[in-house]
């Protein structure tokens, strides 16, 4: 009666493990699509946030350091022209870039016939996006950095022989350093959450234009709670670290 | 304004807002005149009838702000060699820099930056990195200004004397008659309105005052 019993048990644990293993297995591949449906959108607008933060450090810097330091004619306008998309609505400012770069511009056109793709429903289109999103944060802020150097400190160089050039990066940007580091950052942390202005030249194409915000807005759509606030808490925590640290950035290791 | 000035120490002396340092800034080509003409050693810096205007950095002109304009981020050495030719080797621009800290025996704040400097010591600084430059001209802009007297005198003491061996013009802008008459060997004297009132001999510059006061 003994051995019996035995095999009786041994039989519902091959039943059970047989049971668990599948449903183990479900449960891990049920795990794995939720976390690549909120991984992957964070990765894409990382990437796209980086390239773009980059691309507006270069034309930014420069924009800023013209409007700090030379008197042109037209330098207002060419003001109110880098941050007007800070002020516009991000359906008109779409709208233009769609006119500019669209497949029937010809700034379209030029970029398909040079490197074969479109700019517009491709992460060229996304970092464009995100670029024109983040330029006026770091004209502005790159601007005050620089114009709060005193400019005593230029004229020096200069009579020591500097070139205009050679003052700009050999004192003046250096000494703005700290403002145009926290520029960046926020330039980072815009671009990473650009929303009206990507899905309209850029659209929201899973796996290629598919950024984090637009992948909270499809989650929120189709009731995916669970990504929706996955993706949510990155951006947030994000968003709150990068204002967390240039807080502290400009106001410099002794200040309090 | 007209006036010159030959090799040796031109002090240049006026009221507040008769333009002394606007006349530095102009001849450092820091800023363009609206007429004029601005020669040193017989080359033309600045003439308006020509519209030539040699750019800042091919004057060679070693001028020292009054707020000294120390480069923060940077140390002494660093400051010094700033101006230095880039294309002497780098051994030699480090020679040089040691030479110019030693002869303003400030050779033991090479690695140290401005914000640890004291007032004597950051002017030592200024004037060894300005002099380093081997300039045509020299501009001094009130540079013992924020120094107390007895440090006032011991610098000017010292400078005068490496002012002289440089051999090139060098104009120095103070409110200080005494500073004035122990380092100038010539004044310029303005008015309020940056017309050159008296020139001459610093010898004659309390005679020169006077007859100022008294025209006002």
């Amino acid at each position: 009666m003994i051995v019996l019993s035995i095999r009786a048990v041994s039989g519902e644990r091959r039943a059970n493990g047989e049971d668990t293993a599948g449903r183990f297995a479900c449960d891990t591949s049920a795990r794995q699509r939720r976390s690549k449906v909120f991984l992957a959108p964070l990765a894409l607008s990382f990437e796209i946030a980086t390239v773009a933060t980059a691309l507006a450090a270069v034309i930014g810097i420069g924009v800023a350091s013209l409007l700090a330091n030379v008197r042109f004619v037209g330098r207002d306008l060419l003001d109110v022209a880098v941050t007007a998309p800070m002020v516009l609505p991000p359906t008109v400012l779409g709208y233009y870039l769609l006119v500019a770069c669209g497949r029937r511009s010809p700034i379209g056109q030029a970029f398909e016939a040079i490197f074969g793709s479109p700019i517009v429903f491709t992460r060229t289109g996304a970092v464009l996006a995100a670029t024109v999103g983040a330029l006026p944060l770091v004209v502005r802020s790159s601007r005050a950095a620089l114009e709060a150097v005193d400019p005593t400190l230029t004229r020096a160089a200069r009579t020591l022989g500097a070139t205009p050039m050679r003052a700009f990066f050999a004192v003046q940007l250096p000494l703005a350093g700290r403002g145009v580091v926290a520029a960046l950052m926020l330039a980072f942390a815009r671009s990473l959450g650009d929303f009206g202005v990507t899905l309209m030249i850029a659209g929201d194409i899973p796996g290629e234009t598919r950024t984090a915000s637009l992948a909270i807005f499809d989650a929120i759509q189709e009731r995916r709670d669970d990504a929706a606030l996955a993706m949510v808490a990155a951006l947030t925590m994000i968003a709150l670290g990068v204002l967390y640290a240039v807080g502290k950035l400009v106001r410099g290791p002794h200040e309090r | 304004m007209a006036f010159e000035a030959p090799a040796g120490i031109t002090v240049l002396l006026g009221p507040s807002g008769s333009g002394k340092s606007t006349t530095l800034s102009a001849i450092a080509g820091l800023l363009t005149p609206d007429a004029g003409r601005i020669a040193v050693g017989g080359e033309t810096w600045f003439d308006a009838t020509t519209s030539t205007n040699l750019s800042v950095h091919h004057r060679r002109v070693a001028f020292v702000f009054q707020s000294l304009a120390l480069f923060p981020h940077l140390t002494a050495a660093q400051n010094v060699a700033f101006g230095l030719a880039r294309r002497a080797t780098r051994r030699s621009r480090q020679q040089q820099v040691d030479a110019w800290l030693q002869r303003f025996r400030v050779g033991h704040l090479a690695g140290r930056k401005p914000g640890t400097f004291s007032g004597g010591e950051a002017q030592r600084v200024a004037l060894a990195r300005a002099l380093a430059t081997t300039p045509r001209v020299v501009l001094l802009d009130e540079p013992f200004s924020a120094l107390d007297r007895p440090l006032r005198r011991e610098l000017a003491q010292e400078v005068r004397g490496l002012l002289r061996e440089l051999g090139v013009p060098v104009i120095l802008v103070t409110h200080d008659r005494e500073e004035a008459r122990s380092m100038g060997d010539r004044f310029v004297l303005l008015d309020q309105g940056g017309r050159v009132m008296r020139s001459g001999a610093i010898g004659d510059l309390d005679e020169a005052q006077h007859g100022a006061e008294d025209s006002v």
